[in-house]
């Protein structure tokens, strides 16, 4: 039988020892994969900035008849009051915080709604579409939807509210319209 | 230590090694995909992403591989611990939020599964032999007579 104070030492020791060795485990591991990458002919780079690359990205899955509509183009539609804008993601998010004069179709809600929305936005009208982000599939999915049902002028907001909220942009909160 | 716990103590070795060097590998290979995914957990700044898509799946591959050879065990366990813990954390967290979200767990590929409460019960089921191997190797270290490789030297 050990001795308490004995046993509460080599315990220590014995904990101090392996949680540095699991760090150690960590580190050479981290070391492993930026010495492969390196060897690597299609490397990746570390450093990249994701949310740029991301928002990117969403430029070139968009849908047929479906234009792609960045930051700086974002604010000059949403200054413009005759274009539309819609929230297509879940209500609970977009009363938790949307872009102001949104109005909120959920893409879960779309088959009831979007034939009653469609009735009060002239063909020509200018619609811009946003959800979460560019990783979400919301806003494409339904802009595809309004671009199949015949309206000509509908655009995604690839960098969606996250990169909106990022800028420093207003949101507004609540049910709105 | 009795045959039987023994027994049990292998087998929950070599199911969590083999799971962490399986769930490692796609993810070597594809690090581009699972930086997408990784960043689609809205958790990590935008910035580590990369970091942490290139370095998670050589951390999974390296305890994976250290639990099925039984070297350095405990600190491996204790690895596995600190990763499942902080991807059910991740889970957990955008399941509540209401993301629907791609796992990452053993697939980079873009129709791998959606992320539900199966996938983070599964996560937590892991937690069992982590824990099974912690304590014993705990269990060990307090042993002057056990393996003195788990042993503090004086």
């Amino acid at each position: 039988m050990i001795p308490e104070r004995l046993a509460r030492v080599t315990m220590q020791a014995f904990l101090i020892r392996q949680v540095l060795i699991s760090l150690l485990i960590v580190a050479l591991a981290l070391a492993a994969g930026l010495a492969v990458n390196r060897a690597r002919s299609d490397r990746f780079d570390p450093f990249m900035d994701w949310r740029a690359a991301e928002v990117e990205a969403g430029y070139r899955r968009l849908p047929q008849g479906v234009l792609g509509v960045s930051f700086g183009e974002m604010v000059r539609l949403y200054r413009r009051p005759d274009v539309w804008l819609v929230d297509a993601r879940p209500k609970e998010f977009y009363q938790a915080g949307h872009i102001p004069g949104a109005r909120s179709v959920p893409l879960g809600e779309a088959e009831k709604d979007l034939p009653a929305l469609l009735e009060k936005i002239p063909r020509s009208q200018q619609v811009v579409v946003y959800c979460e982000g560019s990783t979400c599939e919301d806003s494409f999915r339904l802009a595809g939807l309004m671009a199949a049902r015949g309206l000509t002028r509908v655009a995604v907001y690839v960098g969606g509210i996250e990169e909106w909220e990022s800028r420093g942009m207003p949101i507004a909160q609540g049910a709105g319209g | 230590m009795s045959g039987r716990l023994g027994f049990v103590l292998f087998l929950a070795r070599m199911a969590l090694g083999f799971v962490f060097v399986y769930a490692s590998v796609d993810k070597i290979f594809n690090p581009s995909d699972f930086a997408r995914i990784i960043y689609a957990y809205k958790i990590l700044p935008a910035s580590w992403v990369g970091m942490a898509a290139l370095g998670l799946p050589w951390v999974e591959l390296a305890i994976g591989v250290l639990l099925l050879v039984g070297r350095l065990v405990w600190p491996s366990a204790l690895v596995a611990g600190v990763l499942l813990l902080g991807f059910s954390g991740a889970m957990g967290y955008n399941l509540a939020r209401g993301f629907d979200f791609q796992c990452g767990c053993f697939s980079t590929a873009r129709d791998a599964q959606a992320v539900g409460l199966l996938t983070l019960a599964r996560d937590l089921a892991l937690l069992a032999p982590v824990f099974l191997l912690l304590i014993e190797g705990l269990r060990q270290g307090l042993n002057p007579s056990a393996d003195p490789d788990r042993l503090p030297r004086s």
